[in-house]
């Protein structure tokens, strides 16, 4: 335990590379690494390139051609409006892919900031955040979505703020607990001691070693995100069309289960790269979390 | 233990006024108030009638003059504590909260149903993947768990309609489960027990598989937490069989925290239930919400929302007293 | 030796003769398309009727009476060989007929007249038809009761004395030998043709089965059964099975040329100004009398029907503690009095064509006049919203809120029991939900525009077996609507210069739309009314071809060169430093999506730049007048639809119905006022006189035409999907599929 904490309290060169090195072994997150990277290349960079070559695009449609079935011109075949599935899932990829990475990011960063205030400060302001974090962890989360993406009127900000707001109080307890465990620790005794601020303390050595928790949250907050875009806008709530995302993709296909052709594919497509997505980020967050926290091995 | 209930109790009360206030604002800002959907959806109204309704609704005074939001909400806030819950909208002759006692054992027998399964499944296969640690078996179903997780419950719906509804029903004339509704009609066995659960198969289903992985993964952990410790080694190092070492004492406090996660995670089956009950078209308190907020039902919304809230703020409770009565360890003052 | 050749002859003929006639129904050259075409060929193909030799039926020949005797022999084997004896003075012992019509007379379905003659060479008439059908069935006496032809048609009063039972009898559900000429007529004197012999026939031997029930789809579920509130598709679908009224509207023909026709149903006779029911008097006024059949009408709980309970509906829903979504046109009534218990006198202050349909009917006084006197309130949340008592054909037995609603038939109902014994509704919130039920055989019919979506109709065309897919007219009309003058009445920048608007116009290019999206099903809309109101359609011509908008890019380009919004280099247009750019809403709808992907296309092409905005149905409606305020900035397209023949929705467009802060009812989105269009459109509303209604539809168009407020694009279409094995279905263009609901039975 003493070494551990040691090897924690002290990141550095060394402790990222045996990061990197336990989390080269963990098969399933390569895959999942591996698979995000492909999947915002994908979304990011070949789907410009798409239709930079073909002219395939989500506002390009071509009415005769629809539900056509897969061919050498359209791999996935053509959805309702004729256009290409496959340039539709890339394009529906980047919103997903974007709401997921700022709303977590977001999320985290605040989150990361309440709990190292209301660790390191303790007192008054601890009760109060956490008293906060726990009103806001018991509120009925889809309920409330729906009526405020209602309120805000459905789109891709409205999403952000939705998941912002309610994603950082799990970051926010767990960084909490990582400085409560740390506040009394030598180093930040003496960082006192040489008269940093407390916010110095608090950005420069409390936060840089919650990182570990940290990033695993953030990997599988982003996964959680992802998914949540697409059940808000699948709910027609979320991005709305003619912007794809996968959500609402997969709202208009629903309505194409019969449609002759294509139809029925067009919804296993577009939620098949979503749950490949998700599925990515949850194995990521599992081997980062491996990797990261070797004391954790063989828990979970 | 008994002022630790108290307090929790009284703790309830400033989260519950927030989430109703919360709610109010939101669905009051959200659009239209109910007099000017009435106009809306009935453009030959006389402005007698328009004003009447805004009357009957609390909206204007008697001089006609608009009702601060405010003063609106500790009239409806009254009402919700006298026990008027407004008139629903888009449902017949029903107050909001006959409507959730409308639609509530719907729900209640999917998520009862989902649950049990859940907990069959999740609890003998989370304790064997523990006890046999990088096993094939533990691999096989860890990785499982993943997937599970990471299935979107839509997309699990509207797939599950695909295969065991749409293509049946394509490839040999007749579908193997019904695609939703309570029951069949028309047939001489509508509504009999059996159809009642070959309606609800691939509802429950989908809603089950999501909290069926998650569970599998804490049950896996705890029990792995409570085979490495000290009174487990202890035991065994006493000489006493694995058998009992693992029922008698490992089991029981493995399962110590799957009730806390049990209990916390039912309000979140709502959610679940929400989007289940939408794809399924199953009449349940999740799909009343979606269309009163669609509908801009507002006493049916604002009623759902705060008995939501209600349900999670006791199930947040009833885990923590739960975890202090079944673990000795934990004391609370 | 000489038995067995006779008997073997004799048996090859008789095979032949069976044999034959099926051949010849295939060949049959003239029926295709007749409404009997079913029953001709069965008949033809069991023997019972023949064609002629040169392969023809003559479906419209009259029959004579010893034709018509021989028809039912056959068709009811009866024993024909060995008369010799003619019970009548005109029937000779050598007539070809003699046998037949003995064999009937036997049977005691043939009585001759008074005379005692036959006049077998006279063709029969429908009455007489009607009569000898009733008495094949052995249902004569039941039709005693009657002291007039009790049916739902124009001419009881030409029905002869005589044949008052038979033919109201003849129209029952569960007979069905009569069916009802143009014009809603009985025409009791009119020769039998030889395909309506050929159907009473059918329907003697085979008639509609009693029993069995219905499944119907439908995406909307009423939010109450009060008829007075909350009026809404759903709802109409229902109470046309369970309340009856004055008159009812039948169609008649079918597409485009399908036209309404009034009929009485609780009264004697339609008011008129040509029977003098309807009298227009010097001071504007209007007086119209009702006469209540004498054949005595129930509720559902078997209270009769009296017209104090049309006077008492009159006053609920003139009573201000009580909402209403309409108190049009009752509140205009002046006078409203019972001469005699049959009769109704009621004066309104000015000319109300509404007023046809006749005075409110549909609350019963005995059920609920103590309630609204004493507590109007409590009788707002009674059980009237959900089980109110009706007089139609069928009753509400149970509602399972969310789920389903169940009707079960009156045996008791006034117009004879209702074939099918219950009606089941579900309430499928999903289109596409309900195509998959009506796939996997769950449902027996879905509701045309609240049931299966055109475009899925359209796409999956006749795929599923047993299932009629019909598409038909509706009367929606799909169009654009600018926001010329907001809530705030600030002028559009853009689209206040009618210029702008009518080169838009001629920019969209419907044609496309409605070849490749709904396969010509919905074809490219030229003004507000569509074929479906048939009354006031009016056709291209009628209007001016030269105010048509049509697919003409060039000239929408001159329109806004001449406005002054000029191409500039990069492919836009601009006019002051301003570019020519605006959002389009509209409901997310798939083909919606689809259209305004050619839309966006299209103006792009003339240098326009369009941004498509689409949002949820419901919140795109709440938002069209909220969001609030008309809050859409720019355009919206969406469609209007009337639930009449009579009436366009011209209304909706008067100046009086903009909404602004001081007055904000209305739907008049588009902030559109026209003086003369307003004076139009009250005369469509009005007027009593067709002819002065469509003369004003077709004005009011024109003004519309010209000024361009909205664009027409498409008139739509609405699919009702049902099982090929229920008969009686015609569904009209404009109002509830269930208005003949009665009739339809199950013949498999």
């Amino acid at each position: 335990m003493a070494l551990d904490t040691a090897v924690e309290l002290a990141p550095s060169f060394s402790y990222w590379q045996m990061v990197w090195t336990r989390f080269r072994k963990h098969k399933l997150a390569m895959f999942g690494g591996s698979v995000i990277i492909v999947m915002i290349l994908l979304c990011f960079v070949a789907a410009p390139i798409i239709t930079a070559t073909t002219g395939y695009h989500y506002t390009s449609m071509d009415l005769p051609n629809r539900y056509a079935l897969p061919s050498g011109a359209h791999w996935f075949g053509t959805d309702d409006m004729g256009r290409d599935v496959l340039t539709m899932i890339f394009y529906g990829g980047q919103v997903s892919i974007e709401v997921g990475l700022i709303s977590a990011l977001a999320a985290v960063l605040i989150g990361a900031l309440v709990g190292v205030m209301s660790g390191y400060f303790g007192g008054w302001v601890d009760e109060a955040l956490m008293r906060f974090t726990d009103v806001m962890m018991s509120l009925p989360y889809l309920p409330l979505y729906l009526v405020l993406a209602m309120a805000f009127g459905p789109g891709f900000w409205t999403l952000i703020g939705i998941f912002v707001g309610f994603g950082w109080m799990g970051d926010a307890r767990l960084v909490r607990g990582v400085v409560l465990s740390l506040k009394n620790m030598e180093f930040v005794e003496a960082a006192k001691a040489i008269g940093a601020s407390p916010w110095r303390i608090m950005l420069k050595h409390l936060l840089i070693n919650s990182m570990a928790v940290i990033i695993v949250s953030t990997t599988l907050l982003i996964g959680g995100n992802i998914v949540g875009e697409a059940a808000l806008s699948f709910l027609g709530l979320g991005i709305q069309p003619p912007q794809p995302s996968w959500g609402n993709v997969l709202q208009t296909a629903s309505g194409y289960i019969f449609a002759p052709g294509n139809g029925p594919w067009l919804i296993f497509y577009p939620g098949f790269f979503l749950f490949l997505t998700v599925l990515s980020f949850n194995f990521m967050g599992d081997g980062l979390r491996d990797a990261l926290d070797p004391r954790l091995k063989g828990y979970r | 233990m008994f002022t630790f209930i108290i307090r929790r109790f009284l703790q309830m009360i400033p989260i519950l006024i927030l989430i109703s206030i919360l709610a109010f604002l939101l669905l009051r800002l959200s659009g239209p108030d109910p007099a000017e959907y009435m106009i809306m959806s009935n453009p030959r109204i006389k402005p007698e009638d328009i004003l009447r309704e805004k009357q009957r609704l609390g909206l204007v005074d008697a001089s006609g003059k608009p009702v601060p939001l405010f003063i609106q909400y500790f009239y409806w806030a009254k009402g919700i504590l006298q026990g008027e819950w407004g008139w629903s909208r888009i449902w017949p002759n029903v107050t909001a909260f006959q409507a959730i006692m409308l639609f509530l054992p719907n729900s209640l027998i999917l998520m009862g149903l989902a649950l049990l399964i859940a907990i069959l499944v999740a609890v003998p296969i989370g304790i064997y993947s523990a006890l046999k640690q990088y096993s094939a078996f533990d691999y096989i179903f860890t990785t499982g768990t993943f997937l599970g997780m990471s299935l979107p419950t839509f997309w699990l719906a509207l797939m599950s309609i695909i295969v065991f509804h749409l293509l049946p029903a394509r490839l040999f004339g007749a579908p193997w489960f019904p695609a939703g509704d309570l029951a069949s009609f028309g047939k001489p066995y509508a509504g009999v027990w059996w159809d009642r659960l070959w309606h609800l198969a691939l509802p429950v289903m989908v809603l089950s598989i999501y909290s069926m992985a998650g569970w599998t993964r804490y049950m896996r952990s705890s029990m792995l937490e409570v085979i490495r410790a000290d009174y487990v080694r202890t035991a065994r190092a006493k000489g006493v069989p694995e058998r009992r070492v693992i029922y008698k004492h490992a089991l029981r406090n493995a399962l110590i925290p799957m009730v806390t996660i049990l209990t916390l995670s039912i309000p979140g089956l709502f959610g679940g239930a929400l989007i289940t009950e939408t794809v399924f078209a199953y009449p349940g308190v999740g799909r009343m919400l979606y269309q009163a907020v669609l509908g801009k039902d507002y006493a049916v919304a604002m009623a759902d929302i705060l008995f939501l809230a209600l349900l999670t703020v006791l199930f947040n409770l009833m885990a923590d007293v739960l975890y202090a009565v079944v673990d000795p360890r934990i004391r609370y003052n | 030796m000489k038995k067995f050749i006779v008997a073997s002859v004799a048996a090859i003929m008789l095979l032949t003769l069976a044999f034959v006639p099926n051949v010849g129904a295939a060949q049959l050259s003239d029926i295709a398309g007749n409404p009997f075409e079913k029953q001709i060929t069965k008949l033809v193909e069991n023997g019972v009727i023949a064609g002629f030799p040169d392969g023809t039926f003559k479906p419209d020949q009259e029959v004579t009476r010893a034709q018509f005797a021989k028809l039912v022999a056959v068709a009811f084997a009866l024993p024909t060989t060995g008369v010799t004896v003619s019970t009548f003075s005109d029937v000779y012992a050598d007539h070809w007929a003699l046998g037949f019509i003995e064999a009937a007379v036997a049977k005691g379905w043939i009585k001759g007249y008074p005379d005692g003659t036959f006049g077998p060479e006279k063709n029969i008439t429908r009455e007489e038809m009607a009569t000898l059908m009733v008495r094949v069935l052995g249902r004569e006496q039941e039709g005693t009761k009657y002291t007039e032809a009790f049916v739902m048609a124009n001419d009881c009063a030409k029905v002869s004395d005589w044949a008052f039972g038979a033919v109201t009898l003849a129209y029952h559900f569960d007979i069905q030998v009569l069916t009802y000429h143009s014009g809603r007529m009985i025409d009791p004197q009119t020769p039998a043709t030889r395909a309506e012999t050929a159907n009473a026939v059918y329907m003697g031997m085979k008639p509609p089965a009693q029993g069995g029930q219905l499944i119907v789809g439908m995406a909307q579920e009423p939010s109450k059964m009060y008829p007075y509130q909350n009026n809404m598709a759903a709802k109409s679908q229902i109470l046309n099975c369970t309340l009856d009224g004055w008159i009812g509207v039948a169609p008649e023909g079918t597409g485009v040329t399908q036209k309404g026709v009034y009929y009485p149903i609780f009264a004697q006779e339609v008011p008129s100004v040509e029977n003098g029911l309807v009298k227009f008097n010097e001071d504007g006024s209007m007086d119209m009398t009702w006469h209540l059949r004498k054949t005595p009408v129930y509720w559902s709980d078997g209270v009769q029907v009296t017209l104090d309970d049309s006077i008492f509906s009159h006053e609920v829903l003139l009573n201000n503690a009580i909402p209403a979504d309409s108190r049009d046109p009752e509140d205009v009534v002046t006078l409203i009095e019972k001469l005699d218990e049959n009769t109704l006198h009621v004066v309104y202050s000015s000319e109300k064509s509404a007023a046809l349909y006749g005075p409110a009917f549909s609350l019963a006084k005995h059920k609920y006049g103590d309630l609204v006197a004493s507590n109007p309130e409590g009788f707002f949340r009674s059980d009237v919203n959900q089980y109110p008592l009706g007089h139609g054909a069928y009753k509400i037995e149970s509602w399972t809120v969310g789920s389903s609603m169940t009707l079960t038939a009156r045996d008791d109902y006034h117009f004879g029991p209702p074939n099918l014994k219950a009606i089941v509704w579900l309430f499928i919130p999903d289109a596409s939900t309900i195509y998959a039920r009506v796939a996997s055989g769950d449902l027996d019919l879905t509701i045309p525009g609240i049931g299966v979506a055109t475009t899925t109709a359209i796409d999956n065309l006749n795929s599923v077996d047993g299932v009629v897919y019909e598409i038909h007219p509706s009367t929606y009309v799909e169009h654009m609507e600018f926001n010329i003058l907001n809530y705030d009445r600030v002028s559009h920048p853009i689209f206040s210069d009618a210029n702008v608007r009518k080169a838009l116009s001629f920019a969209v290019n419907r044609e496309q739309a409605s070849t490749e999206l709904y396969k010509g099903y919905e074809p490219p809309a030229y003004s507000m009314i569509p074929p479906a109101v048939a009354v006031c359609f009016a056709t291209k011509e009628e209007i001016g071809l030269d105010l048509i908008p049509t697919y003409d890019p060039a000239k929408a380009a001159a329109l806004l060169d001449q406005a002054g919004w000029m191409l500039a280099s990069d492919g836009w247009r601009y006019k002051d430093g301003k570019k020519l750019e605006f959002q389009l809403s509209t409901t997310n709808r798939t083909d919606r999506q689809q259209m305004c992907a050619i839309w966006q296309k299209n103006f792009a092409d003339i240098g326009v730049q369009c941004n498509l905005d689409f949002k949820p149905g419901a919140s795109f409606f709440t938002d069209t007048w909220a969001g609030m305020k008309r809050g859409y900035p720019d355009m919206v397209e969406f469609a209007w639809g009337s639930t009449d023949p009579r009436y366009p929705v011209t209304d909706v467009l008067r100046g009086d119905r903009v909404a602004f802060p001081e007055s904000p009812q209305g739907q008049n989105y588009a902030g559109w006022q026209n003086a003369d269009y307003d004076k139009q459109a009250q005369i469509i509303q009005d007027s009593f006189d067709v002819a002065k209604a469509k003369e004003a539809a077709i004005k009011s168009q024109q003004i519309l035409l010209t000024d361009m407020p909205v664009i027409p694009l498409l008139f739509t279409a609405d699919a009702a999907l049902y099982k090929v094995a229920i008969q009686g279905i015609k569904d009209p263009n404009w109002s509830s599929i269930t208005w003949n609901v009665g009739e339809w039975y199950w013949e498999y």
